[in-house]
């Protein structure tokens, strides 16, 4: 029988998505694990798969459309020569009522699960099939039924789901559901490697921590979605955009001595020196619209906001919040800001407009005492700049030899729009602010 | 350079499989015998008392006949034929063994063979002695009934289990002393065959492996055909009395009967073989052996009721074996000793693998029992045998078939779906998935796991 093959949910908190690129053209037959679409975020860009077999009869919307979780996209049956138009009336009314691929924006966003019928004044149904009505679970594996409504109890069907089958013994299966045992990495030492109880238990009382993998083990580790993206972006920015470096070595004696004098004073401050350097940072592009400018074909936009972008690492991953009007907030604002961007970037609830459109970009690997390393663009921003530790190091001051605080940064530029004395000017700028603090304060 | 790659003594279920095996590895074998092949089993226990029990079960169901509507007259038990017709089976077995020795190409050594060096054996027969040497020994020497001062067999009136399994005479009265599997399937031939039957028991039910409930349903079972009890109390002696025998209990109660039978369980035959000459450990006869089945001595291996885990025929034939493959470098999983089923054949019969409740509180689990009676099930009204119910003690947590437990007219062809369920580890909702044949006992097994599970639909 037809039914409605729907958007899927790539997240729980995605509200469109867009359909990339069918696979499946109208009329083609596909087998289980066929991929019929490809739909994305802006993040991320996620395969639809079918898990069953059947014939894509029509597509609803066309690729480039965006469309909430739960809109149908097409018809899928036994046959291409199925009666479909139930279905398509059901979707007209569908569409008539909340009218997503022709204004998306505007419209709002439908309730992706109808609430339970008997909260409902029982409407009289408009069209013979019921859009209220969910996709049999038997039929059609959809990335938002499987994800979202159902637990697979075997952990290898869903997100990053594998396609080889895994030999367990049902009871295997069920301690390891229980103790959040991957069975992928558990090896069998039943017939043929099955699965066996054992086995699990053993896998799991297994030395804790150890990320590290046994000699003759591979391990293979599906992209997600977020990493296919970040895969994307950084490609498209290192091959896309003419970049140059400029490396500056700071004299951080003040500003540690600034740090410092917080801590003594206000002890119930928490700032970072990285907070510290964001401030200056912004401070500094204030002064040079230049560097915090964009690119495109047609022009260069100077932006009069500053937003800078943090890149904060994910336990797989990395997500750069941004910090919007940086300039405006001292330091310890930008560090509580940071800390909350990050602290929910790391459970996966930002929002997209909180790490999107930065203007300028700070990466700081100073905690793991890097020197110093270059980074990519993160577009639209035109520069990111590269932070290392600060190091105490003998110096040379009026010809005596002694101890002082150094760091490294370098900066990655456009060179489309940012110029190399463009680049030189801001870092300049910089140096001023961080090698003496008390400008901030003008 | 050794005579043979592997040297078994004893061609019991233990020693026969070992050496068929071993030859269908590939390997060197012979087997030394002392007695018939196949052992007390297919002589002595497991078979010709399958045998004599058929014989007591159609003696009883001849006895119902009219509530089948047949009349088949006055039922007469000529003993002797019944006797010899399980004898005849039993022949039929052990020239079967000794066709597969031929068949794989086993040496087959008769004669007793005692142990001299860790690779040699001395085989003494009527004709003499032969010295044969093997790289590995297995010993399946088995067990043979157990006696105590003062209860000893004397070959005439008081019996163990060898004696009357031969026997043409039958006992105008008997009392078995031991109320395990051995003495509840002899008290149920021999009262079918019309003999009057007192089963001596020291612990307060019969059956003490078993659940006590499922063990109950067999004490009644048998007190409404005729059989009685004593229970809870121990035999003190056993004496003579005229023609006939007198048993004394631990209170003083005295028993006479014509015939006593000795049911008290095993003891291993492990003296006399020079086990403790070439240095083998024993506790308390037995034989202590890792999950190989090898002895604390290279090269000397040890499985079946020899073992201090062994006591069923089907043990030591998986003993033999995971001994055997490990020998001839196989992978093979351990004995799973937690996973044996264990069965009495007489009617109803009692079969149960894995835990029984005390066993599972005692582990600390946390289970659901589901119960199924026959009475509710088709196959079994149809047969008039609608006696016993179907336990099972399912996992909380996973649904692991903890324990199974089966008393009823098909229970011992039952328990092995439990036996594949719990080695397989299927789960309790994969059990009752399996879509089970109609109508069958069997059903009985699944509707007692959807019980447990709170879904059976017709309980």
């Amino acid at each position: 029988m037809a039914e409605f093959y729907e958007m899927p949910a790539i997240s729980p908190t995605m509200e469109m998505g867009t359909l990339v690129e069918w696979r499946v053209k109208e009329g083609e037959a596909f087998t289980p694990q066929t991929v019929l679409a490809e739909v994305g975020t802006d993040k991320a860009n996620m395969e639809a798969e079918v898990f069953d077999k059947g014939v894509l009869i029509k597509h609803l919307i066309e690729e480039g459309d965006e469309v909430p979780p739960g809109y149908p996209i097409a018809i899928v049956g036994n046959a291409a020569d199925e009666d479909i138009t139930a279905l398509l009336a059901a979707f007209e009314a569908k569409k008539a009522e909340a009218p997503a691929d022709e204004a998306p924006e505007a419209a709002p966003t439908p309730e992706p699960t109808p609430a339970p019928v008997a909260a409902k004044p029982a409407p009289a149904p408009k069209a013979p099939v019921a859009m209220a009505e969910k996709p049999s679970l038997d039929r059609m594996w959809q990335g938002k039924t499987l994800s979202a409504d159902f637990q697979d109890p075997h952990g290898d069907i869903g997100y990053g789901r594998v396609q080889r089958r895994i030999v367990a013994s049902p009871l295997a299966r069920a301690v390891a559901a229980d103790k959040g045992v991957d069975l992928r990495h558990v090896t069998g030492t039943g017939h043929g490697g099955r699965i066996t109880r054992d086995d699990v238990e053993s896998a799991k009382s297994a030395p804790a921590g150890g990320t590290g993998l046994t000699r003759g083990e591979t391990k293979v580790v599906r992209n997600s979605p977020m990493r296919k993206t970040i895969a994307k972006r950084l490609l498209e920015s290192h091959s896309d955009i003419p970049n140059f470096f400029l490396t500056a070595t700071f004299d951080m004696g003040a500003f540690v001595g600034w740090r410092t004098a917080i801590k003594a004073s206000l002890p119930d401050v928490r700032v970072s020196y990285n907070d510290m350097l964001t401030a200056c940072v912004a401070r500094a592009l204030r002064a040079h619209p230049q560097v915090n400018a964009s690119w495109d074909a047609k022009a260069i936009t100077q932006h009069g906001q500053i937003d800078i972008g943090i890149a904060v690492a994910l336990p797989h991953g990395l997500i750069t919040p941004v910090v919007r009007d940086a300039d405006l907030k001292n330091p310890a604002q930008i560090g509580a800001e940071i800390r909350e961007l990050a602290g929910r970037a790391k459970e996966g609830k930002l929002s997209e407009d909180e790490y999107s459109n930065n203007t300028f970009t700070i990466s700081n690997l100073g905690m793991y005492a890097i020197d110093e390393f270059t980074a990519i663009i993160n577009p639209p921003a035109s520069a990111i700049l590269a932070v290392g530790s600060i190091q105490e190091v003998p110096v040379v001051e009026n010809g005596q030899l002694t101890v002082g605080h150094r760091m490294k940064v370098t900066m990655t530029c456009d060179h489309r729009v940012v110029d190399g004395k463009v680049g030189a000017e801001f870092l300049k700028t910089l140096r001023n602010y961080v090698e003496a603090p008390a400008l901030m304060l003008l | 350079m050794a005579d043979y790659d592997v040297l078994v003594i004893g061609a019991g279920p233990g020693g026969y499989p070992a050496a068929i095996r071993a030859a269908q590895l590939g390997l060197n074998t012979a087997c030394v015998e002392r007695e018939k092949l196949g052992g007390v089993c297919l002589n002595w226990g497991c078979i010709p008392s399958k045998a004599l029990i058929k014989s007591a079960e159609l003696a009883n169901k001849i006895r119902k006949a009219d509530s089948f509507g047949l009349s088949v007259g006055e039922l007469t038990v000529d003993y002797p034929k019944v006797i010899k017709r399980s004898r005849k089976v039993s022949s039929r077995f052990e020239k079967g063994v000794r066709g597969l020795f031929k068949k794989y190409g086993v040496t087959q050594l008769s004669g007793t063979a005692r142990l001299t060096a860790p690779d040699t054996v001395v085989i003494a027969t009527a004709d003499g002695e032969q010295t044969v040497t093997a790289k590995h020994i297995i010993v399946a020497t088995g067990a043979r009934a157990r006696t105590f001062p003062g209860i000893e067999p004397d070959g005439e009136r008081i019996l163990t289990y060898r004696e009357a399994i031969v026997s043409e005479a039958q006992p105008e009265s008997v009392v078995v002393l031991g109320a395990g599997a051995i003495g509840l399937e002899f008290a149920y031939f021999f009262n079918a065959m019309g003999t009057k039957v007192t089963v001596v028991e020291g612990l307060n039910e019969v059956l003490p492996l078993e659940e006590p409930e499922c063990a109950a349903v067999v004490r009644k079972s048998f007190a409404k055909s005729g059989v009685s009890f004593e229970l809870g109390r121990f035999v003190k002696e056993v004496r003579r009395k005229g023609d006939g025998c007198e048993v004394e209990l631990t209170d003083g109660t005295l028993i006479e009967s014509q015939y006593v039978l000795i049911a008290l369980g095993i003891t291993p035959n492990s003296q006399g073989i020079g086990l403790e000459e070439i240095g083998v450990t024993t506790d308390r006869g037995f034989v202590p052996v890792n999950a190989s089945m090898q002895t604390n001595v290279p090269g000397v291996l040890a499985v079946g009721d020899l073992t201090t885990k062994g006591g069923l025929a089907h043990t030591a034939t998986r003993q033999a074996h995971v001994a055997v493959e490990r020998i001839a470098g196989e992978h093979v999983t351990d004995v799973d000793y937690g996973n044996i089923p264990a069965c009495t054949y007489c009617q109803p019969q009692i079969a149960h693998v894995g835990m029984t409740e005390a066993q599972a509180q005692a582990a600390g689990k946390t289970y659901k029992v589901g119960t199924f009676p026959f009475m509710a099930n088709g196959k079994a009204q149809g047969a008039g045998s609608a006696e016993g119910f179907v336990k099972v003690l399912v996992d909380e947590q996973y649904g692991e078939i903890l324990g199974a437990h089966i008393v009823g007219a098909e229970a011992t062809e039952m328990i092995a779906e439990f036996g594949l369920a719990r080695s397989a580890e299927v789960t309790a909702h994969h059990l009752i998935e399996t879509v089970h044949a109609h109508p069958t006992y069997s059903e009985a097994m699944m509707e007692a796991v959807a019980n447990a599970l709170g879904v059976s639909v017709h309980i």
